[in-house]
C-alpha cells in the first residue's frame, strides 16, 4: 500500500483539491467582508473578528495536525492531509478505513493498493450526506428563522437564541456528568474566562476581549495534562 | 446596495455551487487515482464496504445540517466543506458574533459568522499544509504524550469558556432577555435523563439529539415568553426607561 499512498499523482490531486477549498474560503471571506462593510461595520470591527478567529483557530488546528500525524502513519501523507483539510475528522477517517477493510476481510496492517483505493472511495462517499442536505435545505431553514424575526422582533430575537442554547445544553451534559478530567478541564476553562472578563472590565483592557476564548482554550488544554496526571 | 434578500440569494447560490464542486473534488480524487493506476474495486465492493458507515453517517450528517444552519446561516456550506464543525467552526462563529455583540439570526450575524468561518478555514488549511511539509521535524514534538492528552480535551476546554456567555441575559445587538435560561430547563432534564439511560447515546448522537431537543427548547421558551416569565427588552425600551 505504501507505494500508492505516497504516489506523486496523489500528491498533485490532493494539492489541487486543497487549492479548491482554499479558493472557496477566500471568496467567502471576500463576499462577506464586502457585505459587512455595506452593512456599516467598521474596518476595526472586522479586524477584531479576524484577530479573534485566527487566535481561536490556531490551537484546535494544531490538535488536528496531531491527529494527521497518527493517521499518516496508517495511510501515508497526502490522503490524510486532504481528508483533514476538508470534511473529515480523525475519528471518522479511522472508522471508515477500518470498516471498509473489514467488509473485504482485510486489515490495515497488510492492506493492498486496491484496499487503499477502496478506502478513498468509502471515506469520500459516506460523509457526503451533510453537503447534499445543505444544498437542499439550508436556504429554506435560514429564511424560516429570519422570517420569525420580522414577524415579532422580541420573540424573533429570543426564538433565535434557543438554537444556540439547545446546542450548548446537549454538549454540556456529557461533559459535566462524565466527571473526571473532562469536568476539571471544563471548570478550568470557565475560571480562566471569568478572570479574563474581570480584567477587561476592571482595567478597561478591551483588546483582551478578542482573545478570551483562545486563552481559556489554551490554558484549559494545558491544565488537562495536569488533571490527567493527578487523576491517573 | 443589494437588499438582504438579494444578498442571501447570491451567497446561498455561491454556497450551493461551492458545495457541489467540493463533492466533485472529493469523489474526483479516488476516480482519478483509479484511472491512473487501473485499480477499481468495483461498485459492488464499494457499496458493501460503505453500507454500514452510510447507515450511521447519513442520518447524523443530515441532522447536523438541520441543527446548525440556524446558528451558522449561509456559512454552513463552507463549514461542511472544511469540516471540524463542533470543535472549531461552530464555536468560532458563535465567538465572533459575541465579540461584535451582534444579534443572532440576522443578516449581520450571517456575514460575521461567514467571515469567522472563512478565516478559521484558511488558518486550518495553512497549519495543515505546514504540518504536512514539516512532518519530519514536528512529529516528535506533536506526538508527545502531553500533546496527545491535551488534544483529547478540546471540547471541555472550549465549552467551559462558552458557558459564560450562556449565563448572560444579553442576546446581542443590545437586546436583553431576562430569565431566558428557564426555556432550557425541560431540555436539560430531558438530556440528563437520556444520559442516565445511555451515556453513549448522548455522547455519540449529539446531532440527532439536538434536532429532537430543538423544538422542546423552542416551544418551552415560547410558552414562558407568552406567560411573561421571560422578558425581552429591545434597545429602545432600555433607552426610554433610563
Amino acid at each position: 500500500m505504501s507505494t500508492i499512498s505516497e504516489n506523486k499523482m496523489l500528491y498533485l490531486l490532493v494539492i489541487l483539491g486543497i487549492c479548491y477549498v482554499l479558493g472557496v474560503a477566500i471568496i467567502f471571506l471576500k463576499k462577506s467582508w464586502d457585505r459587512a462593510k455595506n452593512l456599516g461595520f467598521t474596518k476595526t470591527d472586522l479586524s477584531n473578528v479576524i484577530k479573534a478567529s485566527v487566535s481561536f483557530s490556531l490551537v484546535p488546528s494544531i490538535a488536528i495536525v496531531v491527529g494527521f500525524f497518527s493517521l499518516a502513519t496508517m495511510l501515508g501523507v497526502p490522503w490524510p492531509w486532504f481528508r483533514l483539510s476538508v470534511v473529515g475528522s480523525v475519528g471518522y477517517e479511522i472508522m471508515a478505513a477500518d470498516m471498509s477493510l473489514k467488509a473485504t476481510g482485510h486489515e490495515l496492517a497488510n492492506a493492498t493498493s486496491m484496499d487503499f483505493i477502496l478506502i478513498m472511495y468509502v471515506m469520500s462517499l459516506c460523509i457526503l450526506g451533510g453537503l447534499i442536505a445543505a444544498i437542499l435545505f439550508s436556504k429554506k431553514i435560514q429564511m424560516g428563522t429570519m422570517t420569525m424575526k420580522q414577524k415579532d422582533s422580541r420573540w424573533g430575537a429570543l426564538g433565535n437564541s434557543t438554537f444556540m442554547l439547545t446546542i450548548i445544553i446537549v454538549f454540556l451534559v456529557p461533559m459535566l456528568m462524565g466527571g473526571g478530567v473532562n469536568l476539571l478541564t471544563f471548570f478550568t476553562s470557565l475560571g480562566i474566562a471569568v478572570i479574563l472578563s474581570m480584567l477587561v472590565k476592571k482595567f478597561k483592557m478591551l483588546w483582551l476581549n478578542n482573545f478570551i476564548l483562545a486563552l481559556s482554550l489554551l490554558g484549559a488544554m494545558i491544565s488537562s495534562v495536569l488533571w490527567t496526571q493527578l487523576l491517573g | 446596495m443589494k437588499t438582504t434578500q438579494e444578498y442571501l440569494n447570491s451567497i446561498h447560490r455561491f454556497g450551493r455551487i461551492s458545495a457541489l464542486g467540493a463533492i466533485m473534488v472529493m469523489m474526483g480524487i479516488p476516480v482519478a487515482m483509479s484511472l491512473y493506476t487501473g485499480l477499481f474495486p468495483g461498485v459492488g465492493t464499494i457499496i458493501k464496504a460503505s453500507i454500514g458507515l452510510l447507515a450511521i453517517f447519513v442520518p447524523i450528517t443530515i441532522t447536523e445540517v438541520l441543527s446548525y444552519t440556524p446558528v451558522l446561516g449561509s456559512s454552513i456550506y463552507l463549514t461542511l466543506i472544511t469540516g471540524n464543525v463542533m470543535n472549531l467552526k461552530l464555536p468560532v462563529a458563535m465567538n465572533a458574533v459575541k465579540v461584535l455583540n451582534v444579534e443572532p439570526g440576522t443578516e449581520e450575524s450571517d456575514v460575521i459568522s461567514a467571515i469567522s468561518v472563512a478565516t478559521s478555514s484558511i488558518v486550518t488549511i495553512s497549519v495543515m499544509a505546514l504540518g504536512a511539509m514539516l512532518m519530519v521535524p514536528l512529529k516528535p514534538l506533536l506526538t508527545t504524550e502531553a500533546m496527545q492528552t491535551a488534544s483529547h480535551y478540546i471540547l471541555p476546554s472550549l465549552f467551559g469558556a462558552f458557558s459564560l456567555s450562556l449565563i448572560s441575559p444579553q442576546l446581542g445587538g443590545g437586546i436583553l432577555a431576562k430569565g431566558r435560561l428557564k426555556g432550557g430547563v425541560v431540555t436539560l432534564l430531558l438530556v440528563i435523563g437520556l444520559y442516565l439511560l445511555s451515556p453513549m447515546l448522548v455522547s455519540q448522537l449529539q446531532g440527532v439529539i439536538i434536532l429532537v431537543a430543538l423544538p422542546v427548547t423552542f416551544f418551552t421558551t415560547k410558552y414562558l415568553f407568552k406567560k411573561g416569565k421571560i422578558e425581552v427588552k429591545l434597545p429602545e425600551d432600555q433607552q426610554s426607561s433610563n
